[in-house]
């Protein structure tokens, strides 16, 4: 056996060290002599913008301005240890190349001139890292919502199964959860007593939790052999999962947008209540004393995007009604923000190539048969199944190389935004 | 009451045994589904853990028979919401209807003629902020009082000084509603401790057809009267209510039992009698009542013209307008705007059924 091939320590290094994890690429195609100007330029600015926004603050204080601030001193700070580094390696190339000075010193200098420059390097992918724009729904906390796509029973079945793999995800996390919504199909119960699923909702009310599962959106694949089948055949089938933003429902809990976002008709979390159609269950007959119904299912219809929501879990209508609006919010939210990324990502695709993510692809397989679970966006593998579909922490590890991949994508993209916004009549000359 | 097909029955038993029972109280598959699971979160919560499941299988098991039988849900599981409350139920007094749309569209309009107000009287005397006068509302034959707890619910916020007084004859109702208003209160407490208004509810007993005592009369003096009497008739009662209706709730609350002598029907003799106690007695300047179907909301609300024909104030110019089952929606192209009675034009608000007669005075201060 042993038939691993060497490995050098560096890549070894890189691809198990977290937090070096979202780098790897940059690492290995720029090094600090080769820091993208167009980035550092963006940097300036943003540390101009700083200093500008410090000062007039001073005096008063702006909820606003200070969270703006917030997000800038991080590269601000970044970008003055990047550029004292700098000053300090050419003034050592100057030492060294300044036929003045003596041997002893040059020596030393030369000696410095090393340790700096390893240190350039740490220090630009703290720059890069810095500018690389935060996910906007990135600290909020989320829905996930679970339903069987193709595939029929063993869809519903495995949708289930995922369900609880989230769940025990996050009850090992320490994450609070609620079951949103419910609803089951007509059919036969799988092994476990359980009608089928029909689409399933689970509130993750953890700050961050967006950020944590925002890699899991996509189709899950499954390939085994399914409880019900009687000949032993293995079955490919696939469940689709979306991951929306939880939105605060009143200013209390929001710490990431207030009310007035809400209320703002600009702002993507704005939904006009003229455009949501109320659809409820209206009784035949009389109504009134006549009868006493226990419906309360509510379906909002927001018109311009067509996008429909169905409760009724709750016996009350208003809770229902309640629970809807969150739902139909955070959808179009979502799906507002996808399209703009979808822009972006157009404009762009001749540059970075392809995006390989999206909801319609599939992102990750479940293979019962080897035991083994391939996630299609990074590539990794894990062989202990089980241990995935308890929420162990092999989970950890598929979820935690994502969120690398997708760190890395989305450094790529920044420097294919800004190399192309100041070479608008090249866009291909980068990399 | 046509019988359940087989295949529905057959297709119920397989998402659970338990469901064919509680479909033959409910008729439709999907309704079943989601009582099935309500009564199930019922009973799960309500045994103490550690007891074997075969109890709590038992239990489930009995409530499904209940429910087979007809009993209303409401009473099975002892609560119904209405609005944002949770209102205890219990067998003899009626359930609250899901009509919390045109409760919570009284408050809205109250409470928007409270701004006016609040503003007109700031303008007048800047200098010293007077105390707002207080608002009464009286609720006849109130039940479980859900519409006056959920009333005070919603304009507790609003107004310094609510009263709030329910009346029923059955002295059933009269207790179960003070349960409610202690087991909303105890809901609120932190609500009620933040806050610096106080309202006063208190729930009574009282025959609105017996002569009234001069302590009575000035008791219902109020600002706005609100009723939802029994409003069926005899012969609907037999033939148009649900099974779990006629069975198992109070004919009392359902079907008036006066004998009438007047010119008018004897399912509307509730509405007679409001009327009356509206414009000679309570001096309110607000009515609402719930009404059953559309004929008896024209009925109605001739009557209530009739009634203001009559006044010998000239001066007082009086609005009815009458609501449909949701007053606040956007009404949909196929139902009427309007309903012309004795030359006048009677606006129908909202969308759904015709199901409460609002009758308001014009430049009424609350």
């Amino acid at each position: 056996m042993s038939g691993a091939p060497w490995i050098c320590r560096r890549c070894i290094n890189t691809y198990l060290r977290p937090g070096r994890r979202r780098l790897i690429r940059f690492a290995s195609t720029a090094s600090h002599e080769s820091f993208s100007p167009v980035l550092l330029a963006r940097a300036r600015n943003m540390a101009v913008e700083h200093d500008r926004l410090v000062e007039e603050t001073a005096e008063t204080f702006d909820a606003k301005i200070s969270k703006r601030i917030g997000e800038l001193r991080k590269v601000t700070t970044a970008l003055k240890e990047w550029e004292e580094n700098q000053s300090a390696l050419s003034e050592l190339q100057a030492l060294i190349t300044d036929p003045t000075s003596d041997e002893e010193l040059r020596e030393l200098a030369a000696d410095d001139l090393t340790s700096t420059r390893t240190q350039m390097g740490t220090l630009s992918q703290n720059l890069v890292t810095s500018l690389t724009p935060k996910h906007p729904f990135e600290d909020m906390p989320c829905l996930m919502e679970i339903r069987p796509g193709a595939g029929g029973g063993e869809a519903a079945l495995f949708a289930s199964d995922l369900l609880r793999m989230y769940r025990a995800f996050c009850a090992r996390r320490g994450y609070r959860v609620s079951m949103m919504k419910y609803d089951v199909a007509d059919g036969d119960s799988g092994d476990t007593g359980e009608p089928p699923l029909a689409e399933a909702i689970l509130e993750v009310e953890a700050s961050g939790a967006y950020g944590e599962f925002r890699s899991e959106a996509g189709v899950h694949r499954v390939q085994r052999v399914p409880a019900t089948e009687s000949k032993g055949r293995t079955h490919t089938s696939a469940v689709s999962v979306l991951v929306l933003p939880s939105l605060p429902v009143n200013e209390s809990d929001g710490q990431d947008i207030g009310q007035a976002d809400l209320n703002d008709p600009n702002s993507d979390y704005y939904v006009s209540p003229a455009d949501v159609r109320t659809d409820v269950m209206r009784s035949r007959g009389a109504g009134g004393q006549h009868v006493n119904t226990t419906d309360s299912a509510i379906r909002l219809t927001h018109i311009p995007t067509n996008t429909v929501v169905n409760m009724q879990d709750s016996r009350s209508q208003h809770q229902n009604r309640a629970k809807a609006w969150q739902l139909l919010r955070s959808k179009l939210a979502q799906a507002r923000r996808d399209a703009r990324e979808e822009e972006v990502t157009k404009l762009r695709r001749g540059v970075i190539g392809i995006a390989k993510m999206g909801r319609e692809n599939k992102i990750r397989t479940y293979n019962y048969g080897q035991q083994r679970v391939t996630d299609h966006r990074s590539g990794l593998s894990v062989r202990n199944l089980d241990d995935v579909m308890e929420g162990g922490f092999e989970l950890d590890k598929v979820i935690d190389s994502v969120k690398t991949w997708l760190g890395e994508r989305e450094m790529q993209s920044l420097l294919a935004e800004e190399e192309e916004a100041s070479h608008p009549s090249k866009p291909n000359k980068s990399k | 009451m046509p019988r359940l097909p087989h295949t529905l029955l057959l297709r119920a038993y397989r998402i659970s045994p338990l469901l064919p029972l509680i479909l033959q109280g409910t008729r439709t598959l999907r309704s079943a589904i989601n009582e099935l699971r309500w009564i199930r979160e019922h009973v799960e919560e309500r045994t103490p853990a550690g007891l074997p499941e075969s109890v709590v299988r038992r239990t489930l098991l009995k409530c499904c028979q209940r429910r087979s039988r007809g009993e209303p849900l409401q009473y099975i599981l002892g609560t119904q919401p209405f609005g944002e409350l949770d209102i205890l139920c219990r067998p003899g007094v009626l359930i609250p209807r899901p009509t919390e749309a045109y409760t919570s569209y009284l408050a809205k309009i109250l409470l928007e003629k409270r701004k006016v107000r609040m503003q007109a009287l700031r303008a007048s005397c800047s200098a010293q902020v007077k105390p707002y006068p207080s608002l009464r509302i009286v609720d006849l034959c109130t039940g479980t009082g859900c519409i006056l707890l959920l009333l005070q619910s919603l304009l507790s916020s609003e107004f310094e000084d609510l009263h709030l007084t329910g009346w029923d004859v059955s002295n059933g109702a009269i207790s179960l509603a003070r349960k409610n208003l202690q087991r909303v209160e105890t809901n609120q407490l932190i609500k009620i401790l933040s806050r610096t208004t106080h309202s006063r509810i208190s729930f009574r007993s009282l025959d609105v057809f017996a002569n009234l005592t001069s302590q009575e009369s000035e008791d219902l003096r109020c600002d706005v009267l609100i009723s939802n009497p029994p409003y069926i008739s005899e012969d609907h009662f037999n033939h148009e209510t649900a099974r779990s209706v006629r069975n198992w709730e109070p004919k009392l609350a359902l079907v008036p039992t006066v004998s009438t002598s007047g010119s008018f029907a004897p399912e509307d003799i509730f509405y007679h009698r409001l009327l009356f106690l509206h414009f000679n007695v309570c001096a309110s300047k607000v009515l609402l009542m719930e009404v059953g179907d559309e004929e008896q909301a024209f009925r109605v609300t001739r009557m209530t013209l009739e009634k203001i024909q009559q006044l010998s104030d000239r001066s007082r110019t009086i609005t009815t307008e009458i609501w449909r089952d949701w007053p606040e929606a956007e009404p949909p192209e196929n139902e009427d705007h309007e309903f012309y009675c004795k030359g006048q034009a009677i606006p129908l608000k909202g969308s759904g059924k015709l199901r409460a007669v609002f009758v308001f005075e014009n430049g009424a201060l609350l």
